[in-house]
């Protein structure tokens, strides 16, 4: 079934749609969730409010593009204000204006599992970790992420250059380790 | 300047990662968009609701009032049919000119008309000699029933019964088309020199289905039905609160204030004698409460933290969560679908102001509420409708006067009302009861 069809179908209320639309899209979406948080608990919390605003606004969907990508839009929007409301992510996304870090010129190859870079950014303190999946993985400019967090362009240049320069230092070392086959110790 | 190799080395493999849910996350997806769907369906059954309510007490009054009113001229306007198969229609207008015009006395005032009933015949002489026996027996004095011949017209005999209504107009005549006319036609017999007539109507007292509104305001409150579990659950919920915070006191958690609560809907009743009458309808109740809360938290609170419905509250987007204090006042609204059945007794036989007394009972269904709760694990305020007993049982009582006027009968009187079912069916919060008290008007139009 294709997708104009399968939306229709969820449009009308047909609850086998709805899950249809759902085990096409939930292992997909439960990884971008899961990138944004710190726990598959609070990943699959993300999952279940953004499918739900996902059925709320289907009507809203205007076929221009690719379904998937305007659901994985939704489940940022909302992994991004669940961060915001849950007081675990509070101070942790207390974003400061430092002084403007360089991006390194490192250019690690990344021989990483997906798992186990998944596992890496995951790592990394909330703020970092939100604005380097906006940037590096969904493509967001630095404008773009300053406006959905709220903060300055050079902010966001700032805490990105830092994100990318720890989790580059993080995966050289996991590499060494598995090159010198010793056993991996968490950062 | 950095190499977005990396970049797309990472969007690459993040693209390709794929977790597996656990099937709790459909089950609660699906349940709250069940829950969304019948939301938005709500507003439309209130208007159905509204509509059907205003269309039916309309259409259903109009017909037992045209009902009735046909019948309180069936005396006057039936065909009575001569042994010679002549055909005299009683109050047919084409009649001869002297029958219609010899009318002796013709009641124009409810004094007039009073007067007549009292003087109980009419008489008149029709130009053929026929002699039209008709007789009317005051229901005041049903019991000295007497049969006086009369020579009337037909027109009379009409007019006779239609001046005699106006009577009802100025008196509480609930029910009865005796009771409403003052009195009633029995039975009338047209006799000729030749032909004789009889006219066999109204033999058998009929008691109708009747339609009207009912409306009532007034006053809600949650009382406690047992003593010793009020207590409890007072001292469970300060225990665990002191035990949360250590830093409250008692004050904080606020008492369930009284608040407005009223109603309104369509009512049947249907007289089962002189003095009862069995009242149903269907009406929508509106009660509120109100407490003192403190500030609304923006967390969401773990699914894991509440034990008042763990899946509901994980599936809820934006939980109202307040924490305990006096920093504002919240309203508890719940709208309850009731479905009301009573008997209702005449005290009095006043026809200008007439006591009755009601009882009964009512099932009701909770259609919606936005009830916050204090969970004593948690020291908060939430919401949570899963706590309500959303079937309620509930008993009444009422003292009404009847208040004629021109036509429509009106009864208003304090009630009260109380529930035998539980508001919360939650452990540990106590068995809150609704008490009701207030006034109640009920409107039944007047018949034609």
């Amino acid at each position: 079934m294709d997708h104009h069809q399968l939306v229709r179908d969820c449009l009308r209320g047909d609850g086998t749609a709805q899950r249809q639309l759902y085990e096409q899209f939930a292992g997909a979406m439960l990884g971008v969730c899961y990138r944004y948080t710190k726990s598959l608990v609070d990943a699959e919390d993300v999952l279940q409010e953004g499918f739900i605003m996902v059925y709320k606004n289907l009507h809203q969907f205007n076929f221009a593009g690719e379904l998937g990508g305007w659901i994985r839009r939704i489940m940022v929007n909302t992994a991004i204000n669940y961060l915001k409301k849950n007081s675990r992510y509070q101070t942790d996304l207390l974003y400061t204006d430092g002084v403007l870090h360089p991006v390194s010129d490192d250019d690690p190859e990344v021989s990483l599992s997906t798992k186990e870079l998944a596992e890496l950014i995951r790592q990394l303190p909330a703020g970092y970790q939100t604005i380097f999946n906006l940037h590096a993985v969904e493509g967001y400019s630095h404008v773009e992420i300053g406006k959905i967090l709220g903060i300055k362009e050079g902010t966001s240049r700032s805490q990105y250059a830092r994100a990318r320069s720890l989790l580059i230092s993080w995966i050289n070392r996991f590499e060494a380790a598995n090159k010198n086959e010793t056993t991996y110790v968490r950062p | 300047m950095y190499d977005p190799r990396f970049e797309k080395a990472v969007q690459h493999k993040m693209e390709e990662l794929e977790i597996r849910p656990s099937e709790s996350v459909w089950v609660n997806i699906e349940k709250t968009v069940s829950a969304e769907r019948r939301r938005r369906g709500a507003p439309f059954f209130w208007r159905l609701f509204i509509a059907t309510m205003l269309v039916g007490g309309v259409v259903t009054g109009y017909y037992f009032g045209e009902k009735a009113g046909r019948r309180s001229v069936a005396p006057a306007t039936a065909r009575a049919w001569t042994a010679g198969g002549a055909k005299a229609s009683a109050s047919d207008p084409s009649g001869p000119p002297e029958t219609r015009n010899k009318q002796v006395e013709v009641s124009k005032t409810p004094a007039a008309a009073s007067a007549a009933s009292k003087k109980k015949y009419t008489r008149t002489t029709t130009s053929d000699d026929s002699v039209i026996h008709a007789t009317i027996v005051s229901k005041q004095t049903a019991e000295e029933r007497f049969a006086d011949e009369a020579k009337t017209s037909s027109d009379e005999a009409k007019t006779s019964v239609t001046g005699n209504s106006r009577i009802g107009a100025y008196l509480y005549t609930p029910g009865l088309e005796e009771q409403r006319y003052g009195v009633r036609v029995q039975g009338a017999s047209l006799k000729t020199n030749k032909n004789m007539v009889s006219l066999n109507t109204l033999s058998q007292v009929r008691r109708p289905w009747e339609a009207g509104f009912v409306a009532g305001g007034g006053f809600d409150r949650l009382n406690r039905l047992d003593g010793g579990q009020a207590g409890n659950a007072a001292s469970y919920t300060a225990s665990s609160f002191y035990g949360l915070t250590r830093a409250a006191t008692k004050t904080d958690i606020s008492d369930v204030r009284p608040g407005a609560s009223f109603y309104a809907g369509i009512y049947l009743q249907k007289q089962v004698s002189n003095r009862w009458t069995f009242h149903t309808g269907l009406d929508l109740h509106y009660y509120s409460t109100s407490v003192s809360i403190g500030q609304q938290l923006n967390v969401i609170a773990s699914p894991a933290a509440s034990l008042l419905n763990q899946t509901a509250l994980a599936a809820a987007p934006a939980p109202l969560v307040f924490t305990v204090g006096d920093l504002q006042n919240y309203v508890n609204r719940y709208y309850l679908l009731e479905l009301p059945v009573s008997m209702q007794y005449r005290i009095n036989r006043s026809k200008l102001l007439p006591l009755f007394v009601e009882g009964g009972a009512a099932v009701s269904r909770l259609m919606g509420a936005n009830a916050i709760f204090y969970n004593p694990s948690t020291g908060l305020y939430l919401k949570n409708e899963n706590v309500l007993n959303k079937t309620q049982f509930n008993i009444s009582s009422a003292l009404l006067v009847g208040l004629p006027f021109h036509g429509i009968r009106i009864q208003a009187g304090p009630e009260v009302q109380y529930g035998l079912t539980p508001l919360i069916n939650g452990q540990g919060l106590g068995d809150q009861h609704f008490f009701y008290a207030g006034v109640r008007l009920v409107v039944l139009p007047g018949r034609k």
